[in-house]
C-alpha cells in the first residue's frame, strides 16, 4: 500500500504503534511494517514529520539519549495522545463499518 | 565519493533544505541515527557496505521530498498554501501591473522630459509608486508565509525593510534609487528563504531580486556617461527614466511570476494534527 493511501491515517497508526511502548523513529517504522505484514510501503522519511507534529501537539513526548555514539530520540505516547487514539479508532471503526455495509450490498462485476 | 560518505552527503543536503527550521540540528541527528541503524541492519544481513547505504537512503526518500514533508509541520509556522497565500498571489499580479504603471507614470512624472516641472504628474507617479510598494509588501508576506511563516529573523527583516522601502517610496518617490534598493534586499531575503526551505527552487525567481539592482545600474551608468540634457536639479532625466523603466518592468515580470505560482496553488487549510498527513 503506497503512502498516498495512508493519507489522513498515518497519525493514528503511529499513535497505535507507540501505544505499545516507547520507540525511536526507526522502531516506529519497523512496528508499522510488522503490524501491517509489510503492506505499508511508504518513504520512511515521511514518518518523521508525523512524529514531530504529534510531539508538538502534545500527543507524544520525545526524549534524547545516546546509543552507540549517536543521539537518539525516543517517543512516548502521552495521556492526551491515548485519548486522541481512542477517538480516532472509534471514528475509524464507525467509518469502516459503514463502508463495509455499503459494499456488502453491491454485487461485484463479473469478469469475462 | 567514498562509500562511507553516502549517508553524510545525504545528511548535508537535507541539512541545507531544513536550514530554515529552528530544530534543524535535532532533525538531522534523528535522521542520521535512523539511516545508520538501517544501514547497519542491512550489513548484518550480509548486504555489501555500499549497497546497504544506498538501500537505506532509497527507503528513506529523496531529501527534498522529506524536507517538503517537514515544511507542513509546525516550526514557528506551517509552510503550505492557504487562502492568504493565494490572495497574496493575486495581489502580486496587481502589484506587477502597478509597477508597469509606475514605469510609465515615472517617465512623465519623475522627469521633466515631457511635463516641465508640473506637480500633478509627479503626484500621480508618487501615488502609483506607493500603491505598487505596499502591494509588493503584501505579496512578499504571502511568499514568506508559504515557506514557513513570518516568525524568525529573516522574515522579520524582509518585511521591515520592504515596508520602509514601500512607504518611503510613496513619500519621497524622487529618491526611488534608495527605496527600490530596499525592496530588492527584502525580495532577495524572501527568495533566499524560499530556496533554503526547499519550498521552491526556480532560477527564474531571481529576476525579481535582480530587477532593481539592474535598473539602478542603468541609472548610474547613464548618469556617469552624461546622456541627454541636464534638468533643473542637475540630474540626467534620460538616465532617470531609463533606469526606472528597466527596474520597474523587470520587477513587474519577476513579481508577476511569483504571484502566478502563489495563485495557482490550492489552499490547504490548517487542521488538527490528527487530520493531516
Amino acid at each position: 500500500m503506497k503512502g498516498q493511501a495512508l493519507k489522513g491515517h498515518l497519525d493514528m497508526l503511529v499513535l497505535a504503534v507507540l501505544a505499545e511502548g516507547p520507540r525511536h523513529g526507526y522502531a516506529v517504522i519497523e512496528g508499522l511494517r510488522e503490524r501491517s505484514d509489510d503492506a505499508f510501503d511508504l518513504p520512511e522519511g515521511t514518518v518523521y514529520p508525523v512524529l514531530r507534529r504529534l510531539d508538538e501537539a502534545g500527543y507524544l513526548s520525545g526524549e534524547w539519549s545516546e546509543v552507540g555514539g549517536r543521539r537518539r530520540r525516543t517517543y512516548r505516547i502521552t495521556p492526551s495522545g491515548r485519548a486522541a487514539l481512542m477517538e480516532q479508532r472509534s471514528m475509524w471503526e464507525e467509518f469502516s463499518s459503514a463502508v463495509g455495509a455499503v459494499l456488502r450490498g453491491v454485487s461485484w462485476p463479473t469478469t469475462t | 565519493m567514498a562509500d562511507h560518505d553516502l549517508i553524510e552527503a545525504y545528511l548535508a543536503e537535507l541539512r541545507g533544505t531544513l536550514a530554515w527550521r529552528r530544530d534543524d540540528d535535532e532533525l538531522v541527528d534523528e535522521i542520521s541515527d535512523h539511516l545508520h541503524e538501517a544501514a547497519e541492519r542491512l550489513l548484518s544481513n550480509g548486504t555489501e557496505h555500499r549497497a546497504a547505504q544506498e538501500q537505506s537512503l532509497a527507503q528513506f526518500g529523496d531529501p527534498v521530498v522529506v524536507a517538503r514533508a517537514f515544511a507542513t509541520t509546525s516550526s514557528g509556522g506551517i509552510a503550505m498554501p492557504t487562502q492568504f497565500t493565494r490572495t497574496a498571489g493575486s495581489t502580486a499580479l496587481i502589484a506587477a501591473a502597478f509597477w508597469a504603471l509606475m514605469a510609465l507614470t515615472g517617465f512623465v512624472g519623475g522627469t521633466e522630459l515631457i511635463f516641465d516641472g508640473q506637480l500633478a504628474p509627479y503626484v500621480l507617479w508618487a501615488v502609483v509608486s506607493g500603491i505598487a510598494g505596499i502591494l509588493s509588501v503584501v505579496s512578499l508576506a504571502g511568499l514568506l508565509v508559504r515557506c514557513g511563516g513570518l516568525r524568525g529573523a529573516v522574515p522579520a527583516a524582509a518585511l521591515a525593510v520592504a515596508t520602509i522601502g514601500a512607504v518611503m517610496l510613496g513619500i519621497t518617490t524622487w529618491a526611488w534609487v534608495v527605496w527600490t534598493a530596499l525592496l530588492a534586499i527584502a525580495t532577495g531575503l524572501t527568495v533566499w528563504r524560499m530556496h533554503t526551505s526547499g519550498t521552491r527552487r526556480e532560477p527564474g525567481d531571481w529576476v525579481a531580486v535582480a530587477a532593481w539592482p539592474i535598473g539602478i545600474a542603468v541609472f548610474v551608468l547613464l548618469t556617469q556617461i552624461g546622456l541627454g540634457p541636464v534638468d533643473y536639479y542637475g540630474d540626467y532625466p534620460v538616465a532617470n527614466a531609463a533606469g526606472l523603466t528597466v527596474g520597474a518592468l523587470l520587477f513587474a515580470v519577476g513579481l508577476g511570476r511569483l504571484g502566478r505560482w502563489l495563485r495557482s496553488e490550492e489552499p490547504v487549510e490548517a487542521s488538527s494534527p490528527m487530520a493531516s498527513t
